[in-house]
């Protein structure tokens, strides 16, 4: 981390996009430790973009993506790949492999890890227990619904203690019960001490404590 | 699980998820081995077989008159002391007139004071000395000698002979190189389609940390196990259908086991770098 205690640090960044409109111009942001931010734009205001920039699958014209105390060269692969083992990722460009079955998913953000088969096996049934997911253990990532599945990328961006969590939409296509617990779940994760970045189209209660609540417009976070 | 048991089970998975797909790839890879084969395998025993009428040459030399018989001894062994020669037959004046008998029928001499046919000598040579090559240099060193008047071999039939060992070889290398091309695309185009398959996976692993050369690693396994499956197949029939093949003149000559062992090694090797290709191309 650096000195200030800040986890991710945009500085300055330009960026065109792929069909060439400038996206962000002066774009700067930053995420201290332990906190969240809620970056609200309509769709098409470069919250994707703004995730790839991230995770470095996008590289700015210019400008800087300090991330846990680092300067992102998106690249240097091994390095981005480094970061992005320490990102946790819901919804937009993250998704579930929908071929494998739940345990599946939830092991695959491990594999970097060092850690022995049974404390991995038990850590799983541990987070699918808290995230009442027991019986859906074994089955295809396809076959849930999509507040199971909004749960179970939720417990996947954790169960590798993964310091930053992007979360893109969490709400989308949920309602009542499942809203609630989704909601649930962040305020939870907020509480647990998980510096996260939650992108959204629309204002909405999070449920989460003192939340940095910033605005996309114009390529620009206000 | 460790990154060697997820990179072993997205192997296998590769493998028995498209199971048609990995046996059509396997059998289309065997039948192009099995032609590589069978053309490696006529190559060899066509060479064999050259090889064979060529060692069947004798060449025969025609003495000068100026050499008296009582040298004939001194230049047969030097002609002895040269490389491949294995033995020397002297053919005197009165044995030559007998197979001139014996070919004709009647003696032509008949009724001649003396007999004017030259003394000769016969040389044959060790078993697979005889080539091109060596010939041209043993004309000229028995050219050199004195007393030798003429040099007699079949040097239009010989020279065919290398020239249709010669295209044989050609061929060979040729078809190799065919299939080795058609090797190579059909691994690549197999491995692109496992990696399409594949690709919801292979973004999100690549979102989760995953590194390209993690992820390569599946996909390359699966070329060199293509590579090393269809040729061991190729051998393997191969081995059982020449046993129950067999030709009165030509001996069919099947590669020794090392050079079978480096074949399969060089066809897994193609099926690494193919492997490779492919999946480069998809992430």
């Amino acid at each position: 981390m650096s000195g200030n205690g800040s986890i991710l640090e945009l500085v300055d960044i330009t960026l065109t996009g792929v069909s060439g409109q400038r996206m962000f111009s002066g774009l700067n942001f930053g995420l201290e430790e332990k906190k969240t931010a809620i970056i609200i734009g309509p769709t098409g205001s470069g919250k994707t973009s703004l995730v790839e920039l991230i995770i470095g699958a996008a590289e700015p014209e210019s400008g800087s993506v300090i991330i846990f105390g680092k300067h992102l060269n998106a690249r240097k692969v091994n390095q981005v790949a480094r970061v992005r083992q320490k990102i946790g990722g819901v919804g937009g460009i993250y998704s579930l492999i929908s071929s494998q079955t739940v345990y599946e998913n939830l092991i695959d953000p491990m594999v970097f890890r060092r850690e022995t088969h049974t404390h991995k096996r038990n850590k799983i049934d541990k987070y699918l227990s808290e995230f009442g997911l027991e019986a859906k253990r074994d089955a295809p990532a396809g076959s849930l619904s999509q507040g199971e599945k909004v749960q179970v990328m939720l417990a996947r961006a954790i169960i590798a203690d993964q310091p930053l969590l992007l979360i893109d939409e969490p709400l989308a296509g949920l309602d009542g019960s499942v809203r609630r617990k989704v909601v649930e779940t962040l305020r939870r994760l907020s509480m647990g001490g998980h510096s996260m970045v939650i992108f959204t189209a629309l204002e909405g209660d999070f449920g989460i404590p003192d939340p940095k609540v910033y605005h996309l417009d114009s390529g620009r976070l206000a | 699980m460790t990154k060697f048991s997820y990179v072993m089970r997205k192997f296998f998975g590769n493998l028995w998820g498209r199971p048609l797909a990995a046996l059509g790839s396997v059998l289309s890879l065997f039948l192009l081995f099995l032609l590589f084969d069978l053309a490696w395998v006529g190559s060899l025993s066509a060479i064999r077989f050259y090889d064979a009428r060529i060692s069947e040459i004798d060449i025969e030399i025609f003495l000068s008159d100026e050499v008296a018989d009582s040298t004939i001894t001194v230049l047969a062994d030097a002609i002895q002391n040269i490389d491949g020669v294995e033995e020397i037959q002297l053919v005197t004046r009165d044995n030559a007139r007998e197979r001139l008998n014996d070919i004709m029928g009647v003696d032509l001499l008949e009724g001649m004071e003396e007999n004017p046919l030259p003394r000769s000598l016969i040389i044959s040579f060790q078993p697979n000395f005889l080539n091109m090559v060596n010939l041209s240099r043993l004309r000229s060193d028995l050219s050199r000698l004195h007393g030798v008047d003429e040099i007699m071999f079949p040097s239009q039939w010989l020279e065919k002979a290398e020239s249709t060992k010669q295209l044989a070889e050609d061929l060979l290398f040729l078809l190799g190189v065919l299939i080795l091309i058609a090797v190579v695309l059909n691994s690549i185009h197999s491995i692109i389609l496992t990696a399409r398959t594949r690709m919801e996976e292979l973004l999100q692993m690549q979102l989760l940390g995953a590194g390209p050369v993690f992820l390569m690693i599946p996909f390359i396994l699966e070329g060199i196990f293509y590579g090393l499956a269809a040729s061991a197949a190729g051998w393997i029939v191969m081995h059982y259908g020449m046993e129950l093949l067999s030709f009165r003149d030509l001996t069919i000559v099947i590669p020794t086991l090392p050079e079978i062992i480096y074949f399969c090694f060089v066809a897994s090797a193609i099926g690494m770098i193919s492997g490779y290709i492919g999946i480069r191309r998809s992430i």
